[in-house]
């Protein structure tokens, strides 16, 4: 009978059909129930001097900085910003070559495709459209780390930092509406990646700057 | 003349424990005299109930809330704060258990001895012949089934938990707490 432990199947089954048994397992439970309910005790002397003395003249240990909250942010920033350097790259790479696939992207998602050229869409669109899209979820990113970070920023940086943000949306606006009204433009299409890479350019110093400024 | 039940607050001073914690990291005595009021009691009564030992809970209480100050800056506040500090308390306890263990080499103060469930394990009794109450009866435990018996029925770690700081399985674990409960119940009813 000593040798049943709590939770156990077996036992379990032994105590339905055991009535000594399931006896001493109320005691032995109700011994449990009991001690969860006894009350605090008090020590019976105050003993905050002797533990003032201890650590007077020693400050408490500050968190080592790769443990701060702070720390990974900032590495996550850098990731980020290293692999959105690369695509802007690529993006900006893609741009130079060729006016088209910023113009037929834009263009096919305002629903004037068939102003553009069906060849040279068909040839840059799928891998245009796949860099815009990453750019687009770095940008998600990157604001995400921004936003976490506004605590630790000056709210003067916050208030420039938002102004331009909203002079960048607006030029990306503009540049995609004047697109669809002329998707075969090279001079908008530049203009609309100028402003995209802007965004990207201005989040990634903002997600890298150091707390305080 | 009637004293103050409380000590007077100043409106400067902050409002709540979680302004404490922030206060005394920075190096805030006086904040951390406050943590240390508010849970004096229930740390003394971890270390007491796990060491048996009146005297030898304060000195540890002590130690754990020296440990804490140490350790103030690292606490990410992942945790509620009181689940921290109970948990530096235990912590603060074995490590000082483990210790004593080793300069006394003792082997009646492991958690190995759980298959014998006898009342010659159990210490003398403050008062031969009578009946404990349970407080009494938990400090007259053998260690290894009194650490046991605490953390899981006084303090609510689980099985696993309690494996984990002991170094132990959870089915050990499971074990020694009957065997404590065992010769609790014994003692209780002698």
């Amino acid at each position: 009978m000593t040798d049943f432990t709590e939770h156990d199947v077996e036992n379990e089954r032994h105590r339905a059909d055991c009535a000594e048994c399931r006896a001493l397992w109320t005691e032995l439970e109700a011994i449990g129930a009991e001690a969860a309910q006894l009350p605090l005790l008090t020590p019976s002397r105050d003993l905050w001097s002797g533990i003032e003395s201890r650590i007077s003249g020693a400050a408490p240990k500050a968190l080592p900085f790769y443990k701060t909250q702070g720390f990974r942010l900032a590495i996550a920033a850098s990731l980020l910003v290293a692999l959105s350097s690369g695509l802007t790259w690529r993006f900006a790479t893609r741009s130079a070559e060729t006016s088209l696939p910023a113009a037929a992207l834009v263009a096919s998602e305002s629903g004037a495709a068939d102003a553009v050229s069906p060849e040279a869409s068909e040839m840059h669109l799928a891998a245009f459209s796949a860099s815009v899209t990453q750019m687009d979820r770095e940008i998600a990113t990157l604001q995400t780390i921004v936003t976490e970070r506004r605590t630790e920023l000056d709210p003067q940086t916050i208030e420039v930092l938002e102004r331009n943000l909203a002079l960048i949306d607006a030029a990306i606006t503009e540049a995609r509406a004047a697109l669809d009204a002329d998707p075969a433009s090279q001079f908008l299409a530049q203009q609309f990646t100028r402003a995209y890479t802007s965004k990207l350019t201005l989040l990634r110093g903002a997600a890298q700057l150091p707390a305080g400024i | 003349m009637t004293l103050p039940l409380t000590l007077p607050t100043s409106p400067a001073q902050p409002s709540g424990p979680a302004d404490d914690v922030a206060l005394a990291s920075t190096g805030d005595r006086r904040a951390f005299e406050r943590i240390y009021r508010m849970h004096v009691d229930r740390v003394f009564s971890i270390c007491c109930r796990m060491v048996g030992d009146r005297a030898k809970a304060e000195e540890l209480t002590q130690d754990v809330f020296v440990r804490c100050w140490e350790k103030l800056g690292t606490f990410r506040g992942q945790s509620a704060f009181s689940t921290w500090l109970h948990r530096l308390a235990v912590n603060v306890v074995l490590n000082d258990r483990e210790a004593e263990g080793r300069r006394r080499s003792k082997h009646d103060d492991g958690i190995e001895d759980m298959d014998v469930i006898s009342t010659a394990d159990v210490r003398p009794l403050p008062v031969p012949g009578l009946s404990l109450d349970l407080e009494a009866a938990i400090a007259a435990l053998p260690a290894g089934a009194r650490k046991v018996f605490v953390l899981h029925d006084v303090e609510g770690y689980t099985h696993e938990e309690i494996g984990t700081m002991l170094g132990v399985t959870a089915g050990g674990c499971k074990a020694q707490l009957h065997r404590a409960r065992m010769l609790l119940r014994r003692m209780l009813t002698r």
